[in-house]
């Protein structure tokens, strides 16, 4: 009798505690695999981001290309003048709406939600996620200037991802 | 009184566990829909933005080679290119899309190329702002236009809206309207 009872509770099967710990460890990967979909839903987000960021680096390119052809047209050709726009060391804004280059160290752009434009005057609209600066860095050799145009956004959360643009602008006409 | 000592599961015990296990395979049904999801919005994210870079590197390389800018609404811009056909650049009146319209030189005939599918992207909305104009208002600045474009794709019923802007600049010199003279361009 006693030995028939023994040997039942040798059969076991799986314990309620065992059970939980399986569903348990269940869970935790299932728990990560939506972390890893939350992860894909913040990729989509930074990558709608980026080609805003894109485009507005090439504005500042853009921008500066705008003066250095200014300057031929003053000049009638040879753009001596060039080298007087090499003000940017440590960062300049432009934007569409002054094309002035101001020596700035905070590039944030703000976003006017009812023209759909991005400047850099706080008055006319709420700061976006995007900040540019261009840098300038005249050649030792050729006169040339090259610019650099760095476009930094937010990434939802925390950090935050860059776009560079550089382009080599020489003191003569080249189309 | 013997049967009541088999250790297996009791009914509770049984209930309870189902129950968990239930609770864990619909949290992972819903993760695995929701995944789908997101690999589905990513496809048509990226349908969307590769027509823009497209739409965009059309726009930009025919207008920054084209000359006598002009725009006599924010929504229509409007050049010579470097063929000397006439552009128009607009927003389509019938649908959500952006429209090169080409009239070749010697000709008066207009004709339309949508830049892109609607189903690929939606334009919701452009405008042109431009300065330094060769065609009235006569000024020396250089020819630039700055283009705000508000596209859009849709997922699941919901919009989502990439506002993006750019500025492009004549590639010639402008110097025939800096001396009030020829129109510009080589």
């Amino acid at each position: 009798m006693k030995q028939t009872q023994i040997k039942i509770s040798n059969i076991k099967g799986f314990t309620l505690v065992e059970t939980l710990v399986a569903i348990l460890a269940l869970s935790l990967s299932l728990g990560a695999l939506t972390l890893l979909t939350s992860k894909a839903v913040v990729t989509t987000r930074t990558a709608e981001s980026r080609v805003v960021a894109e485009f507005l680096a090439v504005e500042g390119i853009e921008l500066f290309q705008k003066l250095a052809m200014s300057d031929l047209i003053a000049s009638g050709g040879l753009n001596a003048s060039l080298s007087a726009r090499a003000i940017c060391s440590a960062g300049c804004t432009i934007d569409t709406r002054d094309g002035i280059l101001t020596p700035s160290s905070n590039g944030v752009l703000y976003y006017d939600a009812t023209t759909h434009e991005y400047s850099h005057q706080s008055s006319v609209g709420l700061a976006s996620e995007y900040s540019r600066l261009i840098y300038t860095k005249q050649s030792a050799t050729n006169g040339s200037i090259f610019v650099r145009s760095v476009v930094s956004y937010s990434v939802l959360g925390g950090g935050s991802h860059k776009v560079v643009l550089t382009k080599e602008f020489q003191p003569w006409y080249i189309q | 009184m013997q049967k009541k000592s088999y250790p297996g599961f009791t009914l509770i015990e049984t209930l309870v566990s189902v129950a968990i296990f239930t609770l864990a395979v619909s949290l992972g049904t819903l993760v695995i829909i929701s995944m789908n999801q997101a690999a589905g919005r990513v496809r048509v994210r990226d349908q969307a933005i590769q027509s823009i870079y497209y739409v965009m590197d059309t726009v930009s390389r025919s207008v920054r080679t084209g000359t006598q800018y002009e725009s006599v609404s924010p929504e229509t811009f409007s050049y010579i290119d470097q063929k000397g056909d006439a552009i128009e650049l607009s927003k389509s009146t019938s649908a959500e899309q952006l429209v090169m319209y080409m009239t070749p030189l010697g000709s008066t005939v207009k004709k339309a190329e949508p830049l892109h599918d609607v189903y690929a992207v939606k334009l919701i909305a452009i405008q042109f702002k431009l300065k330094g104009a060769a065609k009235a208002p006569i000024d020396s600045e250089q020819p630039s236009v700055a283009i705000t474009a508000q596209f859009g794709y849709e997922y699941r019923g919901k919009q989502f809206i990439i506002p993006i802007q750019t500025t492009l600049t004549q590639r010639y010199i402008d110097i025939g309207s800096a001396l009030g003279g020829l129109p510009t361009g080589g």
